[in-house]
C-alpha cells in the first residue's frame, strides 16, 4: 500500500483545455500521468492512477529484492 | 434578497499575497501560489495556464499571468476544490462523482454566488461541498 502523505499529485491545466494528473512517488521516483477523461469523475480515475502506481511501486520492489 | 448575498465576501481585486500559507477546511494549506509571466512548459514541451500540486495536504499553485480577474477568481476556485478532492483520502461524498465539467461549473457558481476567489471565499466553497475543519 502506497502511503498517500509521500505521493505528490499534480494537476496540470494544458493551453488547450486538457487536463492532465500527474502521480509521483519521490522515493522511486516513479511518476504515472493520465489525461483526465472530462466526463468521468475524478476521484475515480485519480483512485485507477493511484492502484497503477501501487502495482508498478510492488514490480518494483519484486525486481530490486 | 438572494440568501448568497449575505454570504458575498467579495474583494475588488485579487491580492495572491494573501493566500499564502492559507489554512483550508479539509485539512489543507495552501503554502505557495504565484502567477509567472513565464511560459509553464513540461519536459515534453506542453505549455499548461496552471499546474496544482498537493503533498501530504500542502498545495502549491502556478498561474500563468495575464488572466482576467474573473478568469484568474474561476481559476482559484477550479484548482482548490479539484486538489482538495484528489488529494483527501475519503472525498465527501458531494465531490465523489464531479467530473471536470462539474468542477468547472461549482467554480463558475462560487464566483458568481460570492465574488472574486479570497481566503474566505476558498473555504466557503470547500466547507459548501462537504470538506470539514482545518
Amino acid at each position: 500500500m502506497v502511503d498517500r502523505d509521500k505521493i505528490q499529485f499534480d494537476l496540470v491545466k494544458l493551453l488547450n483545455g486538457e487536463r492532465l494528473l500527474r502521480l509521483t512517488e519521490p522515493q522511486s521516483g516513479l511518476t504515472l500521468e493520465k489525461k483526465l477523461a472530462p466526463t468521468d469523475a475524478v476521484v475515480r480515475q485519480k483512485e485507477k492512477l493511484l492502484r497503477a502506481l501501487e502495482a508498478a511501486l510492488a514490480r518494483v520492489e519484486v525486481t530490486a529484492a | 434578497m438572494d440568501v448568497a448575498d449575505d454570504w458575498r465576501l467579495n474583494s475588488v481585486v485579487i491580492d495572491i499575497g494573501q493566500f499564502r500559507d492559507l489554512r483550508l477546511h479539509g485539512g489543507f494549506t495552501l503554502r505557495e501560489i504565484e502567477l509567472t509571466d513565464a511560459p509553464i512548459v513540461d519536459a515534453i514541451g506542453r505549455e499548461a495556464i496552471a499546474q496544482t500540486s498537493a503533498v501530504a495536504g500542502n498545495f502549491r499553485l502556478l498561474i500563468r499571468a495575464g488572466l482576467s480577474e474573473q478568469e484568474l477568481s474561476i481559476t482559484l476556485y477550479h484548482e482548490i476544490l479539484e486538489a482538495a478532492s484528489v488529494a483527501i483520502a475519503e472525498p465527501p461524498a458531494s465531490v465523489i462523482d464531479f467530473n471536470e465539467a462539474d468542477i468547472e461549473r461549482a467554480a463558475r457558481q462560487a464566483h458568481e454566488r460570492w465574488g472574486n476567489a479570497s481566503p474566505a471565499n476558498l473555504n466557503l466553497l470547500l466547507q459548501f461541498h462537504g470538506f470539514q475543519g482545518k
